[in-house]
């Protein structure tokens, strides 16, 4: 009995552990840490072959090709490109993501010259597991904002 | 312990109540002091129920349809798709009547059976686009400025 107790007692500290944060919101956390440390072979670690991205940048390549030019083009539009985790939760397959996006436009972005001004912008994603790699990511970002503060567009 | 499948209803509801235009039962719904943190907005359920009454006012037919919601703890998030014709003026812009069509994020906390607090981002250079305003216009913000 006491040995049964015991072992009782081992079954429920480690449910009770289970029950902080499952490997996706962790796995989730080194898709912007990918970007804050201008690290694209993170994102090989986390993203399925089949990876895709909702909706795609215009010219964007398929899979996690396209994520690493997003990286690249961010990262060389904005050198001290920060993205800042502002709330994450997660339900079964599904983790949620508030972020914040900042950084001081250096070189161009989608076309567009640098001012040398900076941003910051709230954005939303959506990134879906499965077999323990994120195969779908649906995502916003406030860009209207972005360009007026960068310049780009309006005053 | 959060009920989330009773978090997830009560955000259900908010969304009935908008595509219903019943606009008088936010009461049940929303926090008195909602805290709305979609940009341009203040908090307060009057300001809200003036946006939504302003939207509708302009989009006769605008109607948020939930494609995803996920749940955690007091929180609630929706990716919801937003439809409508644009019969009637919208802040600085004549009317069109075109058709608007794009996504938006929402994340909610829930309290005491009501919303609480809202964050939003929402892909408003297409529905602008859709609307055929020039990017410079600010089409949403302007909305949000006729309605203080």
């Amino acid at each position: 009995m006491k040995h049964f107790l015991a072992s009782l007692a081992v079954i429920l500290c480690t449910s009770a552990h289970g029950q902080e944060r499952s490997s996706p919101v962790k796995d989730v956390t080194l898709w912007y840490e990918a970007f804050n440390r201008n690290d694209p072979a993170l994102l090989d670690r986390i993203l399925s072959e089949k990876w895709v991205d909702i909706p795609p940048a215009p010219g964007q390549p398929a899979g996690p090709a396209g994520a690493k030019q997003i990286l690249v083009e961010l990262t060389t539009a904005f050198p001290d490109l920060t993205i800042t985790i502002q709330e994450i939760l997660q339900d079964g397959s599904k983790v949620v993501v508030r972020s914040e996006i900042a950084g001081t436009q250096r070189n161009a972005l989608m076309g567009f010259p640098a001012k040398n001004r900076k941003m910051a912008i709230q954005a939303i994603d959506i990134h879906e597991f499965q077999d323990g790699k994120i195969v779908r990511t649906w995502h916003t970002e406030d860009w209207m904002s972005g360009l007026h503060q960068l310049g780009i567009l309006g005053k | 312990m959060p009920d989330i499948e009773a978090n997830k209803a009560i955000v259900r509801r908010y969304f009935e109540t908008f595509n219903a235009g019943e606009l008088h039962r936010l009461d049940e719904i929303v926090a008195r002091n909602y805290g709305d943190r979609l940009e341009g907005q203040t908090a307060g359920i009057e300001v809200v129920r003036s946006y939504l009454k302003g939207l509708k006012a302009s989009f006769p037919d605008f109607t948020w349809t939930i494609e995803q919601i996920i749940a955690e703890g007091d929180r609630v998030a929706v990716m919801n798709r937003v439809t409508g014709t644009h019969v009637h003026d919208f802040g600085g812009m004549k009317a069109t009547g075109n058709r608007a069509d794009f996504k938006a994020f929402q994340i909610y906390r829930i309290a005491d059976g009501r919303l609480a607090e809202h964050w939003e981002v929402a892909d408003f250079a297409k529905f602008q686009e859709q609307l055929g305003a020039k990017p410079q216009d600010t089409a949403f913000k302007q909305f949000q400025k006729t309605l203080r």
